[in-house]
């Protein structure tokens, strides 16, 4: 095995540097920054593209994206927005482009027959996951994308806006109406005229 | 005019999300949820939400936040190193026009006449080529055979000059 030399450890150092002068972010930060976010993030792409390995691909693009930005943030919230906001803007720019999601898998197995504690209704689990992902399939992508920001990770209206790109204003009546609709679909909303009170 | 908020939607948020839906919500909660339809169509779409949230939790893979810093920074390098490359290939192709025109307007200035006969040391030369016709006569595909065979002797160096050269770069 070939020593290192003096010159070849600051030739290293160098590079290092180099690379590192990449980003605007050091690597410190974006470490902490991402296990804060990746799962998260994750969770949310395989839910609104439907397909765990898009989401895989599209969780790499968007932290890149992030980085090549450079853009300064006003706290960690913002950050994170503006994290969300490139990874919709791919999985929407994908749909465009005709990369149609199958829709979600079930755990576990092909035949979503995953071990479960015995306690577990897994019929009933099963059917309820079945019913869930034929029901956002069928609302507009943006409709799933502010329903799961919102009420599975319990967003707040402003950040939903940021996330999205859409006026703060109006996410409490577009929110509203994908509810309705996604109770409808699940079976277990009101009817419409139930709303006017 | 249609209502669009309630005000328990946060206190039926929060019962949610302590998982007490459906059998551990206080009487009172469960029985607005089934008067009003706000918190109705909220109970329902929240409700499975969090549900899939949780399974997808479980099952979701990143990858290390190392690996991802990594990548995204030989990643950078490579497109900073494309993005230097592309004046550098503008120039070449400024020089090869530059070259093109100032030829074309020397050929201009100097009329064929006043410069030595190229045609006839071209012509000249023609004639002294030996005759392919008898040896394209002897092999199988004839003529254009032949030429085809002349015409990968002449390109195979380029071709593989061309593609060490990308080797070479990959590398």
């Amino acid at each position: 095995m070939r020593d290192i030399t003096l010159s070849d450890v600051e030739r290293l150092r160098s590079e290092a540097a180099d690379t590192d002068a990449v980003f605007e972010m050091d690597e410190e930060t974006f470490r902490a920054f991402y296990d804060r976010t990746a799962r998260p993030l994750w969770v949310y792409l395989s839910r609104i593209t439907g397909s765990g390995d898009l989401a895989d691909d599209l969780l790499q693009e968007s932290y890149y994206r992030f980085l090549r930005a450079d853009a300064q943030h006003q706290g960690e919230a913002h950050r994170r927005n503006s994290l969300f906001r490139i990874a919709t803007n791919l999985a929407r720019d994908g749909r465009r482009r005709g990369r149609r999601a199958h829709l979600v898998a079930l755990p576990g197995g092909a035949d979503g027959s995953a071990e479960l504690p015995a306690s577990v209704d897994v019929a009933g689990d099963a059917q309820r996951r079945t019913d869930l992902t034929r029901a956002m399939a069928r609302l507009k992508p943006r409709e799933r994308e502010m329903l799961w920001l919102a009420y599975a990770q319990g967003l707040t209206h402003v950040d939903i806006a940021g996330a999205l790109g859409v006026k703060a204003a109006s996410v409490r009546l577009l929110l509203f109406r994908a509810r309705h609709k996604l109770a409808t679909l699940l079976g277990g909303g009101a009817p419409s005229g139930r709303g006017d009170r | 005019m249609t209502n669009i908020e309630c005000a328990r939607e946060q206190d039926v948020l929060d019962m949610l999300a302590a998982r007490r839906w459906p059998g551990r919500c206080e009487a009172e909660l469960e029985a607005h949820i089934r008067a009003c339809a706000i918190c109705g169509d909220l109970t329902a779409a929240a409700a499975a939400l969090l549900d899939e949230h949780e399974s997808a939790w479980s099952e979701a893979r990143v990858p290390a936040s190392g690996v991802v810093w990594w990548r995204a920074q030989v990643r950078a390098r490579e497109e900073a190193a494309r993005a230097a490359a592309r004046p550098i290939a503008f120039v070449q192709g400024v020089a090869a026009s530059c070259a093109v025109w100032v030829a074309i307007s020397l050929l201009r200035a100097f009329p064929l006449q006043a410069g030595p006969n190229w045609r006839g040391w071209a012509t000249g030369l023609v004639g002294k080529l030996p005759d392919f016709s008898a040896a394209a006569a002897s092999v199988p595909g004839g003529l254009p055979f032949l030429i085809v065979v002349g015409a990968s002797l002449v390109l195979a160096p380029v071709v593989l000059f061309i593609g060490l050269r990308e080797a070479l770069r990959e590398e």
